[in-house]
């Protein structure tokens, strides 16, 4: 037996043969894939502990580690906050707020942290969220002006200071907002509003831009956040950083979902009935054999070039022109009609055709000899005229032809 | 290979998702199951030998039968469908089959065909799909296997050939007087019979034929003259492309190239058939062995319209080599085309000096309608420029007449019948 079909093994592999630059373009990206997971290591994180760019902060983070000996925790969800927080009881705790807003819950319990004795650091640009989660005493204040090229004010200490690290900065310089407080550093405006305000749930820091990679050098910046975050000997060695994330959020809607509700049926009847659609398009897409092509013969419009030329007459506006090939088309096939040979005059034939017709010679004269067309209105009905008249001499003739 | 059978066992199967939720493993595991027993128990489809049987030429429209037998070399007897991959042109209507081929048969597969376009149509492949038992999975492969149905001009115009042969038989013994020519021949000598022309009567034979039984007319009857030569030459080049119609140029004279070719020949004439673009793409003869007309047919079904200029200065050369003698030579192409000043006209007088010519040409009958469309201005300006390319092309034509050419131009339905008519018209007056 000759068989007409490939055997298994051979058409695997002749299948392997066709769709290798795929595979290999499908391995190739994915290794690349990967790799560039497994090799990256730059946080890009705004304000990250461990982001080399400009809006970073690792080069706090790595004076504080190598220096001052500070160990950063970093959390993102407050029930691993509260984790830490019980295993270190003499941690500091650093909120850096950016958008998400941490637990009602937590806000109290970190109140209450403060209260007995923890360090405790609001760091946030967004004056207004921080008013709101800090409590009523707490309301927004002016930004810190900018001179005319965009470089922010620098701002002293002020005498209200009481905090050492702020007294030990004397001035910062760095873009941000302020809080209105009973007592603060750094005051703004009238004196009532402070970049570093002491609040009720503890101290809150207005202008985390000071301590990004860009502005830590500037004027008291760097003093200040070694002196906030652990510059000092009876600082503690671990410094919880506590980042409000959409974690916080999901849990905390107080509502019952409606999908809580489902009988147990509901999921494995949604997932069975997914399956059976993915079923439905492997049975419908699998087709029998290849796509079958059809060789088309190639297609030209015999009526182009004369639709094309039609077209050029109008677009050049060629009245006269027109006129005139309507004339000799008419000429030659009223000489036809009328039998008058292929090389009578004009004139002859106007004179043959006006008795045809049995019209005014003169009128289908000037029809004939002397088209008078000066415009489009005028060609077209210069045109039905001489399509009248083939008409009326055709009938004639026809008329005449069964007579005799 | 998953069939629709199993979509449906799967739907069925949510039932018990809904009774029993918690077993949705088990019952994924089941059908699962299943479709991997029905894959394993199907026969398999690569044992099958698809042998293809040669299927006869048929002419486009009319419908065929092509039959393809499958042997089933292997041990389990197979169920499922065949798939027949005709192109879309050769209107299968009936590519997808059931089939059913017990382990060591054969069954055949017959595939009826309604071929749109003339030329080799072709079925490059035959896909079988085996179903298992519960027909809810199977194997599908494709056996690259071509079949190829050879589809011959449709020849619509061959309603025309009874009537056009008739007029034929008439001239066949007619009495010859009005038609005497140089190229009638003597043919018999025969009684009067009222009605005949009296100046026929032949008084030689009359006095040798007289009897006792009484007086006998004796007339002389002619007939045209035989084994002439008929050269049908088809430009195949750009100007043949051309849509006149929805059908190219070429396809109204291949028609009355079939026309002509089978009337010449029914006449006794030895008909030669060449179809030429740059170089002669297809020939046929009469005086081959077979059929004229399906030679010809089939010659004719392989002609396509090429974009190339056509090459007439190779065709007294070609002529020259079918016959010496003189011929009736009848050019296929576009009278209408501007090409024809560099292309026909140079090398006519060559063709006209020997043989007798007739240029037969397609008429666009779209200009006629532009022509009389005189509504608007847009109307009006496409009407004067159809004017125009008809004035041209009655110049050409009496251009061509002034060389001694007969030209027959006709819409594509009408040209094949016109061409007959001039075919019969030469021969009655023994012009050929």
């Amino acid at each position: 037996m000759t068989a007409t079909a490939a055997s298994a093994g051979s058409a695997a592999r002749s299948a392997a043969a066709r769709w290798k630059f795929w595979i290999f373009l499908l391995v190739g990206v994915l290794l690349l894939g990967l790799l560039s997971q497994l090799l990256e290591t730059s946080d890009t994180e705004t304000y990250g502990t461990e982001n080399t760019d400009l809006d970073g902060y690792a080069a706090l983070a790595n004076v504080l580690a190598d220096h001052a000996g500070v160990e950063i925790r970093r959390t993102y969800s407050a029930e691993i906050t509260r984790e830490a927080l019980a295993e270190e009881p003499d941690a500091g705790v650093v909120v850096l707020v950016r958008g998400f807003e941490p637990e009602q819950q937590f806000l109290q319990e970190l109140q209450a942290e403060w209260e007995s004795g923890r360090e405790v650091l609001w760091l946030s640009a967004d004056t207004v969220l921080l008013s709101q989660l800090l409590g009523p005493e707490v309301q927004p204040g002016p930004a810190v002006p900018t001179g005319a090229a965009g470089t922010p004010q620098e701002l002293a200490a002020g005498g209200q200071c009481t905090h050492p690290a702020a007294g030990a900065a004397e001035s910062v310089q760095t873009p941000g907002g302020s809080l209105t407080a009973q007592t603060g550093c750094f005051p703004l405006g009238n004196g009532e509003s402070f970049l570093l305000a002491e609040t009720p749930s503890g101290l809150a820091f207005t202008a985390p831009e000071a301590f990004t990679n860009q502005r830590i050098t500037d004027a008291g910046n760097a003093a200040l956040a070694l002196g906030l975050l652990g510059g000092q000997d009876d600082a503690p060695a671990t410094l919880i950083w506590y980042t409000p994330s959409g974690a916080d959020t999901v849990g905390a809607d107080e509502w019952g979902s409606p999908l809580t509700y489902l009988p147990g049926w509901f999921w494995p009847l949604v997932w069975w009935l997914l399956l059976c659609a993915g079923i439905a398009l492997f049975a419908a897409g699998r087709r029998y054999g290849p796509v079958v092509s059809e060789p088309m013969p190639v297609s030209v419009p015999a009526g182009e070039s004369a639709e094309g030329r039609g077209r050029m007459y109008q677009r050049a506006n060629a009245v006269a022109e027109t006129a005139q090939v309507l004339r000799s088309a008419h000429l030659l096939r009223l000489a036809r009609l009328l039998r008058l040979g292929r090389h009578a005059v004009p004139q002859t034939i106007a004179e043959a055709a006006a008795r045809a017709a049995g019209r005014d010679a003169g009128e289908v004269g000037a029809l004939l000899e002397r088209p008078a067309v000066r415009s489009n209105e005028d060609l077209v009905s210069y045109a039905q005229a001489l399509t009248g008249l083939q008409a009326q001499v055709t009938a004639a003739v026809r008329m005449r032809r069964s007579h005799e | 290979m998953i069939t629709f059978r199993f979509l449906w066992a799967a739907l069925g199967a949510s039932a018990l998702v809904l009774l029993m939720p918690q077993w949705i493993w088990l019952w994924l595991v089941l059908l699962l199951g299943l479709a991997a027993a029905d894959l394993l128990t199907c026969a398999s489809p690569r044992r099958i030998r698809v042998v293809r049987e040669e299927p006869r030429p048929v002419r486009a429209g009319e419908h065929t039968t092509v039959t393809t037998r499958l042997e089933n070399h292997g041990a389990r007897s197979l169920r499922g469908w065949a798939k027949d991959g005709w192109q879309p042109s050769a209107g299968a209507a009936n590519p997808l089959q059931k089939i059913r081929v017990a382990a060591g048969g054969s069954t055949r597969v017959q595939v009826q065909l309604t071929p749109a376009r003339r030329g080799r149509l072709s079925s490059q492949h035959l896909t079988i799909r085996s179903l298992g038992p519960l027909g809810l999975a199977g194997r599908q492969v494709v056996h690259r296997v071509p079949q190829t149905v050879q589809v011959l001009p449709e020849f619509a115009s061959r309603k025309h050939l009874p009537s056009k042969l008739r007029r034929l038989r008439e001239l066949d013994g007619a009495t010859a007087v009005q038609i005497r020519g140089a190229g009638t021949e003597f043919d018999s000598l025969r009684d009067y019979v009222r009605g005949d022309d009296v100046r026929s009567i032949d008084w030689r034979a009359t006095a040798r034929r007289q009897d006792a039984a009484g007086q006998h007319l004796v007339v002389r009857t002619w007939r045209p003259e035989r084994d002439r030569r008929v050269i049908l030459c088809l430009d195949a080049s750009r100007t043949s492309a051309a849509r006149i119609k929805d059908e190219p140029r070429l396809d109204g004279g291949l028609e009355a190239a079939l026309l002509v070719g089978t009337l010449a020949a029914r006449a006794g004439d030895r008909v030669d058939f060449l179809a030429f673009a740059r170089e002669v793409l297809a020939t046929a003869s009469s005086s081959q062995r077979g059929d004229f007309l399906s030679l010809l047919s089939s010659a004719a079904s392989q002609v396509q319209p090429g974009l190339v200029e056509a090459d007439f200065s190779q065709l007294p050369g070609e002529i020259a080599a079918v016959s010496r003698h003189k011929s009736l030579v009848v050019i296929l192409t576009a009278v209408d085309s501007p090409a024809l000043h560099e292309g026909l006209l140079p090398v006519l007088p060559a063709l006209t000096k020997k043989h007798r010519v007739v240029v037969a040409s397609v008429q666009n009958p779209e200009l006629v309608e532009r022509a009389a469309a005189r509504e608007t201005v847009s109307d009006v300006y496409a009407a004067a420029a159809a004017e125009r390319a008809m004035i041209e092309a009655e110049a050409v034509a009496a251009e061509l007449g002034a060389m001694g050419v007969e030209v027959v131009q006709a819409p594509p339905e009408a040209l094949p019948a016109a061409l007959a008519d001039t075919y019969i018209r030469l021969k009655a007056t023994g012009k050929l």
